[in-house]
């Protein structure tokens, strides 16, 4: 029945073409299908949407319409469920269409029964579904994105406790790294400060004792006396030598050397050191490793690495010295030695203070307690950093990293030939220190040699004789004084009066915020206390016979060198 | 709780030989209901829900012991071991066809007949096997169930959301047969359709049937041919039945194909 005939039938009041115009144009589609799941009668809504004709429609499985998904499911869901309860409904299908596109359906079916219970037919309502099944993925989205975020609550809620802990554990590791730290600067500021006040007292005696014994009759009981308390002395300012190491307040000459020859020159000491308690090998590279440290304190430190390092291996083992350019993430880390044994180890406990000073595991007597604290100290005042790994009955390492001097090093120099003192040749000083006792040995081991001598008990009261036109050729002073004037700045300004003058200081200590760059830059050469009265003679006598462009001639070069093998 | 309660197993009829019904994916033991009054009198039937389908107790489903087809075969022989089976028949369709072998291989005493409806070893196409589906179109299916489920999700689900605090309303909406998880469905699905069981038709030493419906866009004829060909001593019958489930649109053809497979019972 065509649009116009169906029109006309209708305006006629027909029942049957009303039913037909229900059927055709309804809202929906509508579908009949054998038992079997073939197309037999199909209304004009269903054939507009899809582009199907009718004729090619009918005789077709409904099936054949469906994506592959879509047949899965009505193979093992939509037909077996329709058999079993007679209906199905609102089953989301996309449909195929003739031009290839895709349209989403509600499919409600009932299945119509002969009088046997048998399928007589299958009825499909189609309903359009594209608003709807927009509004279904939103649904879904939302759903996912509810549960997802859900999700995430519930794991920030789980991990809270241990992200919590884990939060206070590096706190209190950072809190107890500050108070090793802070401790260690307690430590190191005391004794630093008891060390400067017993080196005074180690000068005065150890001046005294050298004035007294030349002034002493022959008597051998006498000198044995002497001796011994020049011996002991002696100890004493060795021990102090280390306090002020490890305060970090000790006066550095670093100089550029080959660390390789730094190990091999103290290889015979260490030897002997072991002394065949355990096995000490050496691993060095082939190619030079220019180090910027204290050579002396440097053999220290090595020195006490290797006794601590025998002294933990009593049942022998190897020691192994170990030097090399570092190297972290491809980039140049600093010169690295090593000491490392195959000993006791040590125990968290132990580790935890093993550089504070006076902290030995070693019997009484055995050790001072000192060797580590010195070789952080030289460590930290160099300007590099220390490493411990222990565990007990693992062994120990204790690499050192000491800055790189970043040169290609000269052929090593001679050693200077040993000066003899002599007499004076009518040079004078000026002698300037706080501490009347320590200026007393000076002007005393001064005066011996012939040299004429004025003093000043303070920076200010140097400077004013100097102002007032005293004709003195070196001044040697003090560096820590009270008053507004300490030595390193009565050099600089006794320079600036007089820049001829020779300039010769002496320190137990730098005070803090100096280092001996200072002494330089202020045209000085530095003697550290305490002194020998032969050291102050010689140091003396080096400067007035011209060393004294003490910038050039003490401080190292750090200019790139042409040395042989540099290609 | 035990294996009967877990796959809400039922025991009925009146002989002594028994048979059991296996259902495939998609549906759960109501899709016997035609076929299985055809044996009550002479066989003791036993009817059970696959693991995550239907009456099963679906908190006992673990997606490990179940990404492959021996997890279900392992519950149908503790079932049939429960229920002291032995040279018993099993009827086992689509996906179960091959749950069965799986279990009659393992345990030879359990079936001495295996009637295989719609069964499919693979349903990938392989090289010269054809399986009936290209891998992107199981792809494609497993794509839509994880995607795009509401609409048959909401069919199959005893809940659909937005009524969770009102079951008896999901209830009027939904199906009574068939219901399952989502989550279990599409699990299901992946196990099923990437299944390969081709190797173990030849260890096959029950007497076999093969019931192959003609059109049948799940297990095609080609599927039910080679099942034949790869099963010593099968016997093929291609039923004038189309779709996937025959049991159901076709159950006397069916039954008919059956009994004319079975050896007569000693009475």
């Amino acid at each position: 029945m065509n649009e116009q005939a169906s029109r006309e039938s209708l305006q006629n009041g027909d029942g049957a073409a009303d039913f037909q115009d229900l059927f055709e144009n309804a809202p929906c589609g509508y579908l009949s299908l054998d038992p079997e799941g073939r197309i037999t009668r199909v209304n004009r809504t269903f054939t507009s949407w899809t582009g199907h004709s009718g004729e090619t429609l009918v005789g077709r499985r409904f099936l054949d319409l469906l994506s592959v998904a879509g047949k899965i499911f009505y193979e093992t869901h939509f037909a077996p469920m329709l058999r079993m309860q007679g209906f199905f409904n609102e089953v989301a299908f996309d449909l195929r269409c003739a031009e290839g596109a895709v349209i989403p359906v509600l499919v409600n079916a009932v299945e119509r029964l002969d009088g046997t219970g048998r399928a007589r037919s299958i009825r499909m309502t189609i309903l359009a579904a594209s608003d709807r099944r927009k509004y279904e993925q939103e649904l879904l989205e939302a759903r996912r994105a509810a549960e997802r975020a859900s999700r995430e609550l519930r794991e920030v809620n789980l991990t809270l406790e241990a992200r919590v802990e884990e939060a206070v554990q590096k706190r209190l590791r950072a809190e107890e790294a500050l108070r090793q730290a802070q401790k260690m600067e307690a430590i190191g500021q005391l004794t630093g400060g008891v060390a400067h006040d017993f080196n005074n007292l180690l000068t005065v005696i150890l001046g005294s004792l050298e004035l007294l014994q030349r002034r002493m009759p022959p008597d051998p009981i006498l000198k044995r006396f002497a001796d011994a308390a020049e011996d002991a002395a002696r100890r004493g300012a060795q021990v102090n030598a280390q306090l002020l190491a490890f305060s970090r307040r000790q006066p550095l000459q670093a100089v550029t050397v080959d660390a390789r020859e730094v190990v091999q020159g103290i290889s015979g000491l260490l030897e002997r050191t072991v002394n065949g308690v355990a096995t000490l090998e050496f691993k060095l590279p082939q190619q030079a490793i220019p180090i910027h440290v204290d050579r002396n304190q440097l053999e220290m430190a090595l020195l006490n690495l290797v006794v601590n390092a025998r002294d933990a291996s009593p049942g022998g083992g190897r020691i192994l010295v170990e030097g090399c350019r570092g190297m972290v993430d491809g980039s140049p880390a600093g010169i690295w030695i090593s000491v490392i044994d195959e000993g006791e180890g040590m125990t968290p406990e132990v580790l935890e203070r093993v550089f504070e000073p006076f902290f030995t595991t070693k019997a009484m007597g055995a050790g001072t307690g000192l060797g580590l604290s010195m070789v952080y100290g030289f460590v930290r005042q160099s300007g590099g950093d220390i490493d411990i790994v222990s565990a007990r009955g693992a062994g120990t390492t204790i690499r050192l990293r000491l800055p790189d001097a970043g040169v290609v090093l000269p052929p090593t120099e001679e050693a200077s030939p040993l000066v003899e003192v002599r007499p004076s040749d009518g040079e004078s000083i000026l002698v300037v220190d706080d501490d009347s006792a320590v200026r007393a040995i000076a002007v005393s081991t001064l005066e011996q040699l012939g040299y004429p001598i004025h003093q000043a008990n303070s920076g200010e009261a140097a400077l004013r004789l100097l102002q007032a036109g005293l004709k003195v050729d070196l001044l040697f002073t003090d560096v820590a004084m009270p008053g507004r004037l300490n030595g390193i700045e009565l050099a600089r300004e006794a320079r600036r009066l007089r820049p001829d003058l020779r300039i010769l200081v002496t320190s137990g200590r730098l005070p803090e915020g100096l280092d001996l760059d200072a002494v330089w830059a202020a045209g000085g050469k530095f003697l550290s206390k305490p002194f020998h009265p032969l050291e102050l003679a010689l140091s003396v006598q080096s400067l007035l016979d011209g060393e004294n462009q003490l910038p050039s001639a003490a401080a190292p070069s750090h200019g790139p060198g042409t040395a042989a093998g540099t290609p | 709780m035990s294996v009967l309660r877990r796959l809400n197993a039922h025991v009925s009829g009146s002989g002594s030989r028994a048979m059991v019904f296996a259902h495939g994916y998609g549906c759960d033991q109501n899709m016997w209901r035609f076929v299985v009054p055809a044996f009550r009198d002479e066989y003791r039937i036993v009817t059970f829900d696959l693991m995550g389908a239907g009456g099963s107790d679906l908190s006992a489903y673990q997606p490990e012991k179940y990404a492959s087809l021996n997890g279900f075969s392992d519950d149908l022989i503790a079932l049939c071991q429960e229920l002291d089976v032995e040279g018993g028949v099993l009827v086992g369709h689509s996906v179960s066809a091959m749950i069965g072998v799986l279990a009659a291989n393992r345990e030879p005493d359990l079936f001495d007949d295996l009637i295989l409806v719609g069964p499919s070893p693979r349903y990938i196409n392989d090289q010269s096997y054809l399986g009936g589906f290209a891998e992107t179109e199981i792809a494609e299916l497993l794509e839509f169930l994880d995607s795009n489920h509401m609409g048959w999700a909401g069919s199959m689900a005893p809940l659909i959301m937005g009524n969770t605090d009102r079951p008896e309303l999901a209830g009027e909406l939904t199906n009574s047969f068939c219901r399952t998880d989502p989550a279990i469905l599409k699990h299901f699905a992946r196990t099923t359709f990437l299944s390969d069981n081709r190797a173990d038709l030849r260890k096959v030493q029950a007497r076999c049937l093969v019931l192959q419906c003609s059109e049948d866009v799940i297990a095609p004829l080609a599927v039910g041919q080679y099942v034949h060909d790869a099963i010593p001593g099968s016997k093929l019958v291609i039923l004038r039945a189309t779709g996937h489930c025959p049991n159901l649109s076709a159950p006397d053809e069916t039954i008919a194909a059956m009994k004319a497979f079975l050896p007569e019972l000693a009475s």
